[in-house]
């Protein structure tokens, strides 16, 4: 080795500490050692002539420079050894700056003897370093370019403008980012847009900029010159047939807080953000599926109809209720309404009384509701064996989609157990007529009293050329009860007592009753006892004998209650052992007292009886509410269907029986529980599986595919304001017990809209489709899916922004809290000309314009607490200034004070625009208030103390405005994620190196742009896009790229194929190759030479190009 | 409202119960009502005869100097690690502060020198094995670690009184990153009421506003103490609760011994009473007004709330 060591001054940074005299010579006698130089800049040109110099004279091949760091001047040296032929791994650093005269500038001694070790070092590892060989990528002459902001904007154009073909992705529906929201920019005080909105129209004009907007980058792989970028493109719901007319706003129902207005004012869930978006297109907000929606059996949307009737839309709303369910004023009364369950609102405060909105809107408009005749459209014929809510359902469904069906019902009426078994005081018989004649109106033949098995048979029907079958037959009888004097006189069965009640039959009980049972049939015929006592002039004196406790039961809790008010007395804990009988009727019921024990199947706590205690209810009649069965007589003349357990056995997937044309759903083929919204739900879906049968083709989903379900985050249920639900009246208990009129009273119209009003809209889009109807185009398409995209581009720009600071982390400066403390960013929307106020400044809790007004600056920024972020957030000062500014020249009378820490204003013309909006009467004072406190009438109170004239104030303001500072948006931290790019302080990427290379990011070929890098200004900003699409434009015009040198490799005899090193490499360079035995390969484009796989690799296979073991062992053992 | 605090590990043992002068001449129901929690919620601990006073008193009032106030911690430090109990449970925030700051100087070498050089005359070292082994937690850090097991204990409902919690300054701003929850919105004390069915504030105007006493403050300075004391009363009046719940004897005592006298000189009407955090839990758990909860020390008529919520019948515990 013929070795030269270069030793640097740099300027007297190293100089100034460590004696390099004395270093050279202790260098000197090192082995190989034939040159020592020094200089003031040994990167300047005299040092770059110094070691030609050297290599000719004294024929040099290995160079030790002792300067700073190999990352700051690395390329400097390596180039000039490239150039004279060495290669450039003849450079060895000795970082006498960093590791020497900066960090051990009071101890010079042991820094010089420091230079002495890591200088010989360098010496010792240089006679080991050989050339390593580099090889060329090919590059894509495109990029993409991630975020629509005005960095995003400007880093495509200069792009486009280079001829270089770029992708724009923004995750939000249009292009504009944080610029778009602003009313004017400092210091020029010009309008935000008018800079903005030629910028969007160019992008949108530019061929060669492809935007891609409501998209997100899901991964990012492959080498630089060459990444394959994979794209999620989410669903717009609204095709490029959108005209931009503005015709569905006005339609949708659904208004929730617009974030383009930061929550200043409200959007609906179809929505464009402001007037010049580019794209133009309006999209649909649509989250998926609200939980009442996914609860409801027969998938009603209760969100949507709920919103219309919010918005007085009364006929919408009966549209949107009844389409799925022919029945929405009996189920607005007796549905056991699993959408209320599941209402996300039941976590603020109470669910939203959907039923009792569903029971209004479809009172009110159901019975003027004309319904017409529905064309036959196919020759088949439907028979339905059932009048019940699950075939009266199936033969709507067919009629509508063009059948015609005839309902074959075995009792004089039709309406099955809403008829037979739910009494009066509950649904009163016109509303179910009502309902039923407007099925009968769409042409479905309903023929009472004929019985199937007796009257006709199915297998008749179908000879007879009826296509297919659906049996609805529900469970028609009391399941058996095997106790002791079960037979005795005096004994009922809650079915049958019911139906004939229900049937007006003359029923008549004694004095006492007991009812068996804790479901609704059990309260059906307590209450009912109750009222047939009082009614024959008697005290009601009816106890309901349950096995479990209140928890366990399973009928509604207002039902419970209802009953309870009545009169009804509850035993619980008790279930029957035998009926005392005297004289062939009943006297008595002994009862068996129990506990609870282990959950059953149901996953309620099974009762187990307590040995030896027993109980005696004297009772003159027991009502058994037990249980149901199937009625089988059906089954004559109906060869082929199968009974199990009391149920027909079906093919879940398509409701058809074991005997082809015949389906069963309902009571008697129960997919879900049995209720009348699950016979709806089930006499629908047979209807789409028919129609598939009779059509020979899948033609509809018989399980309609559901959304993913959209419940409102921790957060925004926290934000809600708690309310309360408002209660539907009730008759006077005491009125009811002798009454069979209807208990439930309905909402007054202003009841139901205030009630509706408490809706979130969990889903923001309910589906209710009033957009589709109102828009002209044609564009609506709510059908629309999430679709993916791959492609192939060079280089890779980050312009995805920051997010203002959350102040309500701030907790005591009452954001979210006092409705008059805002942001600036909030304020900008409020001295917008297109902002919800038109410009004017209004205070949020009652329009008024605000007087006295107090900014107060660093808000989560300079803040060294765990709520806050350490640094300067750079534009705050000079927004606060402008808009106090701007506040000033609209109202002269305001007072505005900007409560600051420092006023920074550097950047061109900033400190004299700071000037003179002193001039103009802005109060600056030096102060930071920790606390604002709302009083009664909201105005605000301050205390604070301006740190330079040392006084205490304590002021009272109509407006306070935080200056809440800048963090890395949940974009940025995304896209690090996806491209493995380092984050700093706050999130924010981090550059390569923050002076020399301060738009490159850690992986090479992608760069970084505007506020993602940290916060700046809009100026900054450009500037930065512009040096980002400069790097990009000279990436690319090379054609090709050089691998670097430093590199690792894997040797394939000693790879172990473990995978540690794929595992672990940050920038994904490391892969094993497929096949059996599989070994490590390296990216050499994508390693950026960090070493974690070499020193991690446990077979030594894994080396890294620069860091043989020799090298290091070298430069170790000096 | 949901609890915002966030779960911490359970405290099973290990507990020294840290004694304080204040709860212990004051208000001794606080004590008694932590050990009878402590019990409950299946909490080891010991109270121990050696522990001694934490100075924080003196100190903050600048009558000791610090180095004094080091020893001490030490030296209480090394005898809660040498009886095997080395979680210190502090009913007072300034037991809390101060030994928590003592913890950090000791870090220091050359305090830690010094300290020793004093400590060694008593035959104690405060070394790193001790420094590693002690902990400091306020006695709600230890009760919020075990609140699952509050709901199944509930006896007596608290429903329908509404609660709001003073936080201690020297627990949420000496230390303000070491606190459970939000430093600037504490809420362990409503968030370990919640099962019993009280009526929670949260965030109000000036809850961070401190109580007044302000240690030698209320004695030199005893008009701006008491304004200030009035202005967070006020403050709570306007939220409408039934009881102020601390976490300080130092902030209890401001408000509990004055509440009376500045109504009266005020002319105005604060309609609350204040309780510790641990005597409502204990309320509402069962336990007996007098001899667990020792409400007889108070100022403060608190009989009324105690019909209230029928802790004058018959305990079920």
């Amino acid at each position: 080795m013929r070795c030269g060591v270069f030793l640097c001054e740099c300027g007297g940074n190293i100089s100034g500490v460590l004696d390099l005299d004395s270093l050279a010579d202790a260098t000197r006698g090192s082995d190989g050692v034939v040159s020592i130089s020094r200089n003031q800049f040994m990167c300047g040109t005299e040092g770059r002539r110094l070691i030609e110099q050297a290599v000719e004279d004294r024929g040099l091949d290995r160079i030790v420079i002792g300067a700073c760091s190999r990352r700051f001047q690395g390329p400097t040296f390596e180039r000039i050894a490239r150039e004279l032929r060495l290669g450039e791994n003849a450079v060895a650093f000795a970082n006498l700056r960093e590791g020497c005269s900066f960090i051990h500038r009071d101890e010079p001694a042991k820094a010089q003897l420091k230079a002495e070790k890591i200088v010989a070092a360098a010496v010792a590892r240089a006679g080991f370093q050989s050339d390593l060989p580099r090889g060329r990528t090919f590059l894509h002459r495109s990029a993409l370019v991630v975020g629509g902001g005005i960095a995003g904007i400007t880093a495509a154009e200069e792009l486009a403008g280079a001829g270089i073909d770029v992708h724009l992705v923004e995750r939000e529906q249009s292009l504009g980012g944080y610029m778009a929201r602003l009313s004017k920019t400092f210091p020029t005080e010009d309008c935000a847009m008018c800079s903005l909105a030629p910028q969007l129209t160019g992008a949108a004009l530019e061929p060669r900029t492809h935007i891609h907007t409501l998209t997100d980058v899901t991964e990012i792989s492959g080498p630089p010159g060459e990444f394959r970028v994979k794209l999620r493109h989410r669903p717009r719901f609204v095709s490029e047939a959108c005209v931009g007319c503005d015709d569905c706003t006005p339609a949708c129902p659904v208004s929730v807080s617009s974030e383009f207005e930061l929550g200043v004012a409200k959007r609906k869930a179809i929505s464009r953000p402001f007037a010049n978006a580019v794209p133009s297109l309006y999209a649909i907000d649509k989250r998926g599926q609200a939980p009442c929606k996914s609860a409801c059996p027969a998938g009603t949307s209760a969100q949507g109809y709920v919103a219309l009737v919010a918005e007085r839309r009364f006929d919408e709303a009966y549209r949107v209720a009844s389409e799925p369910n022919p029945f929405p004023s009996v189920c607005g009364r007796i549905c056991t309404h699993p959408c209320e369950s599941a209402c996300a609102r039941g976590e603020v405060d109470e669910p939203i009384a959907i039923a009792a909105l569903k029971r209004f809107v479809a009172d009110r408009v159901g019975p003027e509701t004309v319904v017409e005749k529905a064309p036959l459209v196919h020759s088949e014929k439907v028979a339905i064996v059932g009048a019940g809510p699950a075939g009266l359902t199936c033969a709507r469904d067919l009629a509508k989609l063009g059948y015609q069906t005839t309902v074959f019902e075995a009792l004089p009426v039709a309406g099955g157990m809403l008829k037979t078994g739910i009494p009066d005081y509950r649904l009163p018989k016109d509303v179910l007529g009502r309902e039923i004649d407007q099925i009968a109106a769409l042409g479905v033949e309903i023929e009472t009293g004929k019985r199937a098995g007796k009257d006709f048979t199915i297998d008749g029907l179908l000879a007879d050329g009826y296509g297919a079958a659906f049996l609805g037959v529900g469970l028609q009888k009391s399941s058996e009860v095997e106790i002791p004097g079960a037979e005795l006189e005096g004994t009922l069965r809650a079915v049958e007592f019911l139906r004939r009640l229900n049937l007006g039959e003359q029923v008549q009980v004694g004095d006492r009753v007991v009812v068996i049972g804790g479901g609704d049939v059990a309260l059906d015929a307590a209450r009912s006892a109750i009222r047939l006592q009082k009614s024959s002039g008697r005290e009601p004196d009816v106890t309901l004998a349950y096995r479990r406790t209140r928890e366990e039961m399973p009928a509604l809790d207002e039902e419970i209650e209802q009953a309870i008010e009545e009169g009804l007395k509850v035993e619980f804990l008790v279930a029957p052992l035998e009926i005392v009988g005297k004289e062939g009727r009943l006297s008595a019921l002994k009862l068996q007292r129990c506990e609870l024990g282990e959950p059953d199947s149901s996953g309620r706590r099974r009762p187990v009886p307590i040995a030896g205690d027993f109980g005696e209810l004297e009772a003159d009649n027991v009502v058994f509410a037990i249980g149901q069965d199937i009625v089988a007589d059906f089954l004559q003349g109906c060869e082929g269907v199968e009974i199990a357990g009391s149920q027909i056995q079906i093919d879940p997937d398509t409701l058809m029986t074991k005997k082809a044309g015949v389906f069963a759903g309902g009571d008697a083929a129960a997919t879900g529980g049995w209720t009348a919204i699950e016979a709806v739900a089930a006499g629908s879906r047979a209807a789409r599986s028919i129609h598939n049968f009779l059509r020979d083709e899948a033609l509809l989903e018989v399980w309609p595919a559901k959304d993913a379900e959209a419940r409102p985050s921790a957060e925004e249920l926290a934000a809600a304001e708690v309310g309360q639900r408002l209660a539907v009246p009730l008759s006077a208990a005491t009125e009811r017990r002798g009454s069979w009129e209807e208990v439930v009273g309905a909402y007054s119209e202003e009841q139901a809209i205030a009630e509706a009003a408490r809706c979130l809209n969990c889903a923001v889009c309910s589906g209710c489709e009033s957009c589709v109807r109102a828009c002209p185009a044609g564009a609506i398409e709510l059908d629309q899916a999430e679709t993916f995209e791959e492609l192939a581009v060079g280089a890779i720009i980050v312009a995805t922004g920051h997010k203002e600071f959350d102040a309500r982390r701030k907790r005591p400066l009452g954001f979210g809290r006092f409705d008059n403390v805002v942001t600036h960013s909030q304020l900008a929307r409020l001295l917008a000309p297109s902002g919800p106020t038109a410009g004017e400044l209004k205070r949020p809790s009652d329009g008024a314009v605000p007087k006295k007004i107090f900014m107060l600056q660093c808000v989560g920024s300079r803040d060294c607490s765990s709520s806050g972020n350490e640094h300067c957030s750079a534009i705050c000062c000079l927004f606060a200034t402008l808009h106090a500014s701007l506040i000033k020249q609209h109202y002269p009378d305001a007072d505005v004070t900007i409560g600051y820490t420092d006023l920074r204003a550097p950047g061109k013309s900033h400190e004299e625009y700071y000037r003179l909006v002193q001039e103009r009467g802005v109060r600056y004072v030096r102060s930071r208030a920790g606390e604002i406190l709302e009083e009664p009438d909201k105005s605000l109170l301050i205390r604070f103390e301006d740190t330079v004239t040392r006084r205490k104030n304590e002021e009272l303001f109509d407006l306070v405005v935080l200056a809440a500072g800048l963090e890395a948006s949940s974009g940025t931290t995304e896209i690090a994620h996806v491209a493995g790019l380092q984050q700093g302080s706050a999130g924010f990427i981090k550059e390569y190196h923050p002076k020399l290379r301060p738009v490159d990011t850690q992986r090479a070929g992608i760069f970084v742009a505007g506020t993602a890098q940290g916060p700046k200004s809009i100026p900054d900003t450009i500037a930065q896009a512009k040096a980002a699409a400069s790097r990009v434009v000279s990436m690319l015009s090379a054609g090709y790229v050089l691998t670097p040198a430093q590199v690792a490799s894997s040797d394939v005899e000693q790879c172990i194929g473990c995978g540690i090193c794929e595992e672990i490499c940050p920038q994904s360079a490391v892969a094993l190759t497929a096949g059996e035995s599989p070994h490590a390969v390296v990216d050499a484009n994508s390693c950026r030479g960090c070493g974690i796989c070499a020193a991690e690799c446990p077979s030594g296979a894994m080396t890294l190009g620069g860091f043989s073991d020799e090298e290091i062992l070298a430069e170790v053992m000096v | 409202m949901a609890p915002t605090t966030p779960d911490i590990p359970p405290v099973t043992g290990g507990v020294q119960l840290f004694r304080s002068c204040l709860v212990t001449t004051e208000y001794p129901g606080v004590e008694s009502a932590s050990k009878w929690l402590f019990d409950r919620f299946d909490v080891e601990y010991i109270v121990n005869p050696d522990q001694t006073c934490c100075t924080g008193l003196g100190y903050y009032s600048d009558l000791l100097p610090f180095p004094t106030t080091l020893g001490v911690a030490a030296r209480n430090a090394c005898v809660a690690v040498e009886a095997g109990h080395p979680i210190q449970s502090y009913l007072c925030s300034t037991c809390y502060a101060i030994n928590k700051k003592s913890r950090n100087v000791l870090e220091v070498p050359e305090f830690r020198k010094q300290t020793n050089k004093a400590l060694a005359k008593i035959g104690r070292e405060y070394t790193d094995s001790v420094a590693g082994e002690i902990k400091h937690m306020h006695t709600l850090e230890i009760l919020w670690s075990r609140h699952h097991s509050i709901p199944k204990l509930v006896k007596r409902r608290l429903d329908g009184i509404k609660v709001a919690t003073h936080p201690a300054c020297h627990y949420c701003k000496v230390f303000p990153d070491e606190v459970v929850g939000d430093a600037e919105n504490f809420m362990i004390p409503e968030d370990l009421l919640e099962p019993t069915g009280v009526i929670k504030t949260g965030s109000y105007n000036e809850k961070t506003t401190h109580c007044g006493a302000g240690f030698r403050q209320r004695f030199v300075n005893p008009s701006i103490s008491v304004a200030v004391t009035r202005q967070k009363l006020r403050r709570l009046a306007e939220e409408k609760i039934d009881v102020c719940v601390h976490m300080c004897p130092n902030c209890a005592l401001q408000f509990d011994r004055h509440h009376s006298i500045i109504e009266q000189s005020a002319n105005e009407e604060y309609p609350f009473v204040h309780l510790h955090t641990q005597q409502l839990v204990a309320l509402a758990l069962g336990a007996d007004p007098d001899t667990v909860c020792g409400v007889k020390a108070h100022s403060q008529d608190v009989e009324p709330l105690l019909q209230r919520i029928g802790a004058r019948e018959r305990a079920r515990v």
